[in-house]
């Protein structure tokens, strides 16, 4: 057993340590920052003290895990379904393209040939009525293939008024996170006019065998009524 | 003979009336969707062509409603639409349109069409 004496020395030695590192802790400037300090001072303050402490940090670890479970929910807003319609967009945008493509290059081809027509006019009075007309009845055939041309239009616009309609699908998918990160952001609805119905299928390539499906339809039930 | 054609774009309507000046009916009535196409519905129009998909009222229901009229119950309804669906051209068929074209058509085809259905022959309603 040491003497009280001694333990009193090492006490004191210890003491004296300890006191000499908060001087240097002091002297280096690694001291809380004041907003920190002021916290804890405050926490200090309040009835609770360190006990306020604990319940403000577990209400810190449950907002904290909230957001987790929004940042998951959020990614699924844009998974699977969202990604499909991109895909969707792109295709018809490459089908807009080639349907314009194909209208523009029959329509030239069509003018090119009408044109080639006109420059006969000059010597018409050399034909006779039977090429007159049969010049006339080229020349009216090619310009009204030209307007028949011009359905691509129609068609085209069908196919980027569904691509407004998957954007506008995607742009509530991208506001809805936005609103769980910022839920002061808002984006305002700009588009206020009732949607026109549109075909999904819509397609410039329909080609002849989706008609002939129609005129199969129409005459087995032109057989059925008429037997 | 007088025609109404029906299609919400106007490129489109343009487009059919010329097809049908080519073959040779000139007297047609235009409208921009189905409400205001049976507003323009009377005992005058001796044909119908008309698209599917349209604001307001589509071609369906307008089919439908001319079909519930006195003097719509044996004009012949001729659908101009992209929808090639079986199941869209059975449920055409089944609001009273008497056959059916699919865009994009050709005059010819327009013409075959109508001229079967003003002959009585392949009118499915």
């Amino acid at each position: 057993m040491r003497p009280p004496q001694e333990l009193l020395y090492d006490s004191e030695a210890s003491l004296r340590l300890v006191d000499h590192a908060i001087e240097e802790l002091s002297a280096s400037g690694a001291e809380l920052d004041r907003e920190a300090r002021g916290f804890l001072e405050h926490v200090m303050s309040q009835p609770g003290g360190f006990a306020e402490l604990s319940r403000t940090l577990l209400r810190a670890y449950a907002e904290t895990v909230g957001i987790v479970i929004r940042m998951r929910e959020s990614s699924g807003m844009l998974d699977g379904a969202g990604i499909e319609k991109l895909e969707q967009m792109h295709g018809r945008l490459n089908e807009v393209s080639e349907a314009t493509e194909t209208a523009t290059t029959g329509i030239l081809d069509g003018m090119a040939r009408a044109i080639a027509l006109t420059e006969k006019f000059d010597d018409i009075t050399s034909l006779s009525e039977a090429e007159r007309k049969q010049m006339t009845a080229s020349l009216r055939e090619e310009l009204s293939g030209v307007v028949n041309h011009l359905q691509f239009q129609d068609i085209t616009s069908q196919q980027l008024r569904h691509i407004a309609n998957l954007l506008a699908d995607m742009r509530q998918r991208i506001s809805q996170v936005v609103a769980i990160f910022a839920p002061a952001a808002s984006f305002q609805k700009t588009d206020a006019s009732a949607p026109v119905p549109i075909d999904p299928a819509v397609t410039e390539l329909i080609g002849g065998d989706l008609q002939a499906v129609a005129d199969e339809i129409f005459a087995i039930r032109t057989e059925r009524k008429t037997a | 003979m007088k025609f109404l054609v029906v299609d919400d774009s106007l490129t489109m309507r343009r487009i059919i009336i010329n097809a049908l000046q080519r073959i040779g009916y000139t007297e047609a009535v235009e409208a921009a969707d189905g409400e205001e196409a049976l507003s323009r519905f009377d005992s005058s129009i001796g044909f119908i062509i008309t698209d599917w998909n349209m604001p307001s009222m589509n071609g369906v229901d307008f089919a439908r409603a001319v079909r519930a009229t006195p003097s719509g119950q044996s004009v012949p309804i001729l659908m101009v639409t992209t929808r090639g669906a079986k199941e869209d051209i059975v449920h055409a068929v089944e609001a009273g349109v008497n056959n059916y074209i699919l865009k994009p058509f050709t005059p010819s085809v327009l013409k075959e069409k109508i001229d079967r259905l003003l002959a009585g022959i392949g009118a499915a309603a």
